[in-house]
């Protein structure tokens, strides 16, 4: 570590994601932002992340290396198809690896769920803003039944998909599924995704549906509304809107606003999983891997 | 008959809209009769699958009885002449579910979009052509958007790699103009067939697809008797007749499609759509057809007007796929009207009122039904004493949280009126 605490990151991507994201760093004491890589430097979110005054390189992640900047943690905020190339250019640099995109190569964390069990490995992903929402519930609610089938929907605004979520929602899709399977155990899950082209954009919504056998409503509502309450601790956005429950189904429904952001109160789902993201960086400045840190 | 008119491609997709209306259950034998009946008719293009198409089988759409495995193939084998074509919304649907409608023989496919969302489509029609198939992009609930819109995200499509693109009137909210305003900027915008897709809220998807042809659409959607979402799509047989009279040659005899509609009058429906009451209302509102039978199914649930729940759903502008929304808006229904009751306060429980009274000393005037229950009196301690006496009084248990998220006085009242049902 530097003589400076604070954590010094990079990320990668200058979309919707990786803006918001930039922000969320900036405001963290914990950590510094040394880089910010894209591949264009017409990019928008690359010339906004210059006016704010921080080292931009549209050299992608090969400039990042030949820098020579130290860094302790990288966001990928880029696309899916990229993620693979980045993780093999960064393995060697033993930099913690935060990916945001739905790769799904990484170790699946949710922050409220296994933070401390996936911060002992390198190469961390966040699943899908959908599946950061929907996991923390889902997990809960599979402490207590047996889920045989589970179904997420989510419906994001049109103005907070940027191209990238656009071209990735088999990958956003997939990745989810198979999140949901690892967190509850169930054997069936489906996922699905609206983009609403709704005016004014509607805020971030999932909906979840558990079949089990034997649920009791009452325990199952207290485990739903206590999940909740740990993600906001750090997404205070995040609102249980409904809890739907019989002995053999429950429905439920969240919402993620933005809040007290610069991104406008719909955009929860680009709120939630960067967010997420933050909230594992500084856990991890907080308590820095001791062994093998190489710096 | 002017020998001069062009030719109109008739799409049929009886077996993937119909769908709707019989919610996803129909059965092998009944894809095969009416597959084969439109093949002998010399229907084109037969389209099957799940009403939301490939991938869209589940809970919240509706589950299907067959597998869309299972659907294809069945159809594919009752054709001899006509193309199968399949429909995929990317989000519902992915890559992994066109490569299985590739390999039991699908050879047009629809890959649909919301109205500005067109470029979710980019992948899987890149994905189609890639594989050799005939990709068209259309774009669902098309009267959300303005006819300069949607040319420009036709060209897109086309861009994308669709060999004709167009628009559905999901919502049946459509009148000709309407239609003529967007088809002529389509076509306009792309050198490829356009593609107009009616529905008959308001009586007039026969009218809207003659509109979209003398502005130059050159495939129509329609099914047969109207088998479709809501109060069903472009009558097929009918449509055929029309466009005979107007000279347009389609290739369909329409003897044996007549023939064919009968086939699918006695096989796949109990009773033909029609444009009934909450059709009209939802046509009028501009909501998703196909979902009629949910918005009626949960508005008889909680005692509200399906006119209002689809009026409610309509500002919402809720779109295809979003049939977690109806629940929730017949909730917030139910809230607004305790609200607006006029006689008692907020439509509390007599027994909660004097709760709160009684033991938390609120206010009986700062009941009312708008105030936040802060406004009312009741602060973070006082919302935990209320979930035990709460709890106490009704016998089951009642959060914190959940209360909290009740907000209002009015919400309250909502909330423990579905505790005393047990919900």
């Amino acid at each position: 570590m530097s003589e400076n605490t604070a954590l010094k990151v990079a990320v990668l991507g200058a979309g919707l994601i990786g803006v918001d994201l930039l922000h969320k760093i900036h405001r963290s004491p914990f950590l510094d932002c040394v880089m910010v890589v894209g591949r264009d430097s017409q990019n928008t979110g690359l010339r906004q992340a210059a006016k704010m005054g921080l080292p931009t390189t549209a050299g992608g992640t090969a400039a990042l290396l030949e820098s020579g900047r130290h860094v302790d943690l990288v966001f990928d905020a880029s696309n899916a198809d990229s993620h693979a190339e980045h993780w093999r250019l960064l393995e060697p640099t033993g930099a913690l690896v935060v990916d945001l995109t739905p790769h799904n190569s990484g170790t699946p964390t949710v922050p409220t769920v296994n933070a401390v069990e996936a911060l002992t490995g390198r190469h961390l992903s966040l699943i899908s803003c959908g599946g950061q929402a929907a996991v923390p519930i889902l997990q809960a609610i599979a402490q207590h039944c047996t889920p045989g089938y589970v179904e997420v929907v989510s419906t994001g605004a049109s103005r907070s998909a940027g191209r990238a979520t656009r071209l990735n929602l088999d990958e956003y899709i997939a990745t989810t599924q198979d999140s949901v399977r690892a967190f509850t155990g169930t054997p069936a899950a489906k996922v699905m995704v609206n983009v609403s082209p709704a005016a004014p954009p509607p805020p971030f919504r999932v909906t979840m549906t558990v079949l089990a056998c034997g649920i009791d409503p009452g325990t199952v509502r207290d485990l739903v509304h206590s999940a909740a309450r740990k993600v906001r601790a750090f997404a205070p956005g995040y609102a249980v809107t409904s809890v739907d429950a019989t002995s053999e189904k429950v429905i439920v429904a969240v919402e993620v606003s933005s809040v007290g952001g610069r991104i406008p109160a719909y955009a929860g789902n680009l709120d939630i999983i960067n967010a997420a993201a933050i909230h594992l960086a500084e856990t991890r400045a907080a308590s820095p891997l001791t062994e093998g840190a190489a710096a | 008959m002017s020998p001069t008119a062009p030719a109109v491609l008739i799409h049929d997709p009886t077996l993937r809209d119909g769908h709707h209306a019989v919610r996803h259950q129909l059965d092998q034998g009944q894809l095969r009769d009416y597959a084969a009946a439109a093949d002998l008719a010399g229907v084109p293009v037969v389209e099957v699958g799940h009403g939301n198409g490939l991938g869209a089988s589940s809970l919240q759409i509706g589950r299907a009885a067959l597998s869309d495995a299972e659907m294809l193939s069945t159809v594919r084998d009752a054709l001899q002449r006509a193309r199968m074509a399949v429909f995929m919304g990317p989000g519902w649907g992915t890559c992994e579910d066109l490569r299985g409608a590739f390999r039991y023989g699908a050879q047009v496919f629809r890959i649909a979009a919301h109205c500005t969302e067109a470029d979710v489509t980019e992948r899987h029609l890149g994905f189609v052509a890639e594989h050799g198939g005939e990709g068209q992009g259309v774009l669902m609930m098309s009267h959300m958007a303005s006819p300069a819109q949607l040319a420009e995200q036709c060209a897109l499509m086309v861009r994308f790699g669709a060999q004709a693109v167009g628009i559905f009137d999901s919502a049946g909210h459509f009148l000709p103009e309407d239609v003529q305003a967007r088809i002529a900027a389509i076509s306009e915008a792309v050198d490829v067939p356009v593609i107009f897709h009616g529905h008959n809220n308001l009586g007039m998807a026969i009218a809207n697809s003659v509109a979209a042809v003398r502005t130059g659409a050159r495939i129509i959607d329609a099914c047969a008797r109207g088998f479709g979402a809501g109060a069903g799509n472009t009558q097929l047989e009918v449509l055929v007749a029309v466009l005979e009279r107007l000279g347009h040659p389609t290739g369909i005899d329409l003897n044996k499609v007549l023939a064919a509609a009968d086939v699918a009058e006695r096989r796949l429906m109990s009773a033909p759509p029609f444009i009934d009451s909450v059709a009209v209302m939802s046509g009028r509102a501009g909501v998703f057809s196909g979902f009629k039978t949910r918005v009626l199914e949960i508005a008889a649930r909680e005692g509200i007007s399906p006119g209002d729940l689809f009026d409610e759903l309509g500002r919402r502008q809720v779109i295809a796929g979003q049939e977690d929304l109806i629940p929730e808006a017949a909730h917030r229904l139910k809230e607004k009207a305790v609200t607006e009751h006029p006689t008692t306060t907020a439509g509390l429980d007599p027994d909660v009122e004097d709760l709160l009274v009684r033991e938390l000393r609120v206010k009986p005037e700062a009941l009312a039904a708008d105030a936040t229950l802060e406004e009312a009196g009741l602060d973070s301690l006082s919302l935990v004493e209320l979930s035990v006496l709460l709890s106490e009084l009704l016998g089951s248990k009642v959060s914190e949280d959940e209360i909290h998220d009740a907000r209002t006085v009015g919400g309250l009242a909502v909330l423990v009126e579905n505790k005393r049902r047990g919900r």
